[in-house]
């Protein structure tokens, strides 16, 4: 028979009930759109940070939900560290407006967007709808450019010492650490990316945007006829066109759009296609910042090969 | 109504005139235009509705277009206006349906909200109908609450300290829009809510509501707004006047008389929501289902008149009142799912199931099924056949062709 002591039951129904409703607020808790920025945080922050990813590698983060569990998670977050330049505008918005935290609100308190610490690419000099779901300010998808991941460190340790002066010297130590190691594997992703200088590729949607920019591998097309929207069957057979005239090898797309579109043209042409790992998360072998540039250099480096 | 309208394009001006010094100020226009082939309304079942719980109007029409302007006003306040043109027998009307300013930066977790906006209460009634994957509000929300409850007043809601979503708020209102009757001069209704929700796992979400809507309604205000300014200021006389018809008259006096009834009435909305996605990527397919459940109670007094179809001299000669305490149950049932990004389809079913003397084992019912085709993600053509049984002597079929379109701002839309 097991005997059940009551004032031990109380007691831990009762640590429970308070862990629930007034859980310890210790560390610095992160708020990240996406994986990469919570890689980038873990960097900065080496164990002392409760970091927390909104989206995975396998969802487009330009239509996530603003659902209940990430306005209880944006209620809690000292900061919110996301990539900016409108990626998130469809959900982030409302989430802040949701979760009644002031402290998350602007940029000169505990949020944080990537974009607005690096020179955007593809900043369009007029937009208007017929385009395409474009972007007023630049291509958003920043995070793939070892030089400007450089840049983008720099500004988080600034970020969480301006929110968190107690560890200004702990994050400062990281920061030193990460940029020694990252600048030694730029380094040699710049060595490796040689061969593939010149390549020509098509891709889904711009979100390689900055890693071929920093491969020297030119983008001819896209999948979708204009951002945001489907391939069609009409823009695919333009591509068709596009792929033997200009002798594309790759087909790149991510983990969160449909391979349908890079298998037809992989059918029908010599093309490769390719499902890159878009971010941290992206496959078994990326994950952190590190792993994830040498896998998709190395898929890319593999997939010319053949 | 002109002058209204005059004031409104000039205040409209002058706000888009600064726009171009504002870079943050968000505009959006919401375009809804459409077809539809339907039987003329006839009520749902023997309550008490107006022309607002009609649904989609007979032939080409131009309904619920908006206009929409928010912007932060500072480190404090967010603010937010939407106009919403309908028309009603070939004259626009310009409804303020949104002018609020919220508070993003109050401590505790607490956030304030003041002005004209939708209550909170219920899954649909907090969403804008532009958002709603059907061309018309369920058969539950046109009875009980004209679409949508919005009205004047002020929102407090807290954000418990939980790891799982949990807000509590409250709201005060003004009472002068149906379903409240008040006179306006006080508080006329009064909410609470309860809303919770959470992830079964990454490709799994569900949200729960509880909420209680409170009225208290006074014998005489009935109309909405053209009715208040009739008792009030007694002048632009005539305007409701106009756009009634026939029938809603009779329906004003019949059984239901929501001139008639004084008293109290308490909404209890119960609402449900699962949506699932591969992955939880929203992107190329995805699933919701919704579902709201009403119990509506009256209770108070109504003015009877013995001969219904006589009113005016009936009025005059024999009039009492009749204690009353009644309650309606209903419920509607969505089921959405996005095949592409470009196709979606889905089913709806809502049944109410009124007290007498407005039914007599009659449940007014409409089943819709819809097609869309969105282009991009701000354009919508809308497919719709409802099977109508509102009332107890018809069952229509009715189909329509919806256009639905979004320019300016992309806002972000609620879960």
């Amino acid at each position: 028979m097991v005997r059940i002591n009551f004032k031990q039951t109380l007691i831990l129904a009762g640590s429970f009930i308070a862990g629930a409703i007034f859980p310890a607020k210790a560390e610095l808790n992160i708020f990240a759109c996406e994986p990469e920025y919570a890689a980038l945080a873990a960097e900065i922050t080496g164990e002392t940070a409760n970091i927390f990813s909104a989206t995975t590698a396998q969802q487009d983060p330009h239509f996530i939900q603003a659902r209940p569990s990430l306005i209880a998670k944006m209620r809690r977050a000292d900061l919110v560290v996301c990539a900016g330049a409108d990626l998130e505008i469809g959900w982030l918005p409302m989430l802040q407006m949701k979760s009644n935290n002031r402290q998350v609100q602007t940029t000169d308190k505990g949020l944080f967007y990537a974009a607005d610490h690096v020179d955007n690419l593809d900043i369009p000099v007029n937009v208007d709808r017929s385009m395409g779901d474009v972007h007023t300010l630049g291509n958003p998808h920043v995070h793939l450019d070892p030089i400007r991941v450089g840049q983008l460190a720099i500004a988080l340790t600034a970020k969480l010492s301006q929110l968190d002066d107690s560890n200004r010297e702990l994050y400062q130590q990281n920061l030193a650490s990460f940029e020694q190691r990252w600048q030694l594997s730029t380094q040699k992703w710049q060595q490796q990316a040689k061969p593939l200088k010149g390549m020509k590729v098509i891709t889904y949607h711009s979100s390689f945007r900055y890693l071929l920019d920093f491969l020297g591998v030119e983008k001819v097309a896209d999948l979708e006829p204009k951002p945001g929207l489907p391939p069609s069957s009409t823009h695919l057979l333009k591509l068709l066109d596009i792929v033997n005239e200009q002798q594309v090898k790759l087909v790149l797309y991510t983990g969160y759009q449909d391979a349908k579109a890079a298998k037809w043209l992989a059918d029908k042409t010599d093309v490769t296609r390719i499902q890159l790992p878009y971010t941290v998360g992206g496959d078994k072998h990326a994950n952190d910042l590190f792993s994830l540039m040498d896998r998709q250099i190395a898929m890319l480096l593999s997939a010319k090969m053949n | 109504m002109k002058r209204n309208t005059l004031t409104t394009a000039v205040v409209f001006a002058a706000a888009c005139g600064s726009v171009q010094a504002a870079e943050n100020i968000n505009i959006s226009a919401i375009i809804n235009v459409g077809y539809t082939e339907r039987e003329d309304f006839q009520g749902i079942a023997g309550y008490g509705v107006d022309e607002h719980a009609a649904g989609l109007k007979s032939g080409f029409w131009t309904d619920h277009t908006e206009l929409s302007i928010s912007a932060p006003i500072d480190d404090l306040f967010f603010g937010k206006m939407t106009l919403v043109l309908d028309e009603h027998d070939g004259e626009t009307e310009i409804e303020l349906e949104e002018a609020f300013i919220q508070t993003t930066a109050l401590p505790y977790d607490l956030s304030f909200r003041a002005g004209r906006f939708l209550s909170n209460v219920g899954y649909l009634n907090g969403k804008h109908a532009h958002t709603d994957s059907f061309a018309d509000r369920p058969l539950l929300y046109r009875a009980f609450i004209n679409g949508h409850y919005f009205d004047d007043g002020a929102r407090l809601s807290w954000l418990a300290p939980t790891d799982v979503y949990l807000e509590l708020g409250a709201e005060l209102f003004k009472g002068g829009k149906m379903p409240a009757y008040a006179s306006g001069d006080g508080i006329g209704a009064q909410s609470f809510f309860v809303k919770t929700g959470g992830d079964f796992n990454h490709e799994h979400s569900w949200q729960l509501g509880l909420a209680h809507l409170g009225f208290d309604n006074d014998e005489g205000y009935c109309g909405d707004h053209a009715h208040e300014e009739d008792h009030e200021e007694g002048h632009e006389e005539g305007h409701e006047e106009e756009h009634d018809t026939d029938f809603l008259e009779d329906e004003h006096e019949q059984a239901f008389g929501a001139c008639a009834f004084s008293g109290e009435k308490d909404y209890y909305i119960l609402d449900a929501v699962w949506k699932w996605a591969p992955n939880g990527n929203y992107k190329y397919q995805n699933f919701t289902l919704a579902a709201e459940y009403f119990l509506v109670e009256e209770k108070g007094e109504l003015l009877h008149q013995d001969d219904h179809h006589d009113q005016q001299s009936a009025l005059l000669e024999d009039e009492h009142h009749d204690e009353v305490d009644i309650e309606h149950h209903g419920y509607y049932l969505s089921a959405v799912y996005q095949l592409s990004p470009n196709w979606a389809t889905g089913l709806r079913y809502s049944e109410i199931d009124f007290d007498k003397p407005f039914a007599d084992g009659f449940k007014p019912s409409v089943a819709t099924a819809m097609l869309e085709y969105r282009h991009s993600h701000f354009s919508t053509v809308r497919l719709q056949y409802n099977r109508d049984k509102s009332t107890e002597h018809l069952s229509d079929d009715q189909i329509t062709l919806q256009f639905s379109m979004a320019l300016g701002a992309h806002g972000a839309h609620q879960f």
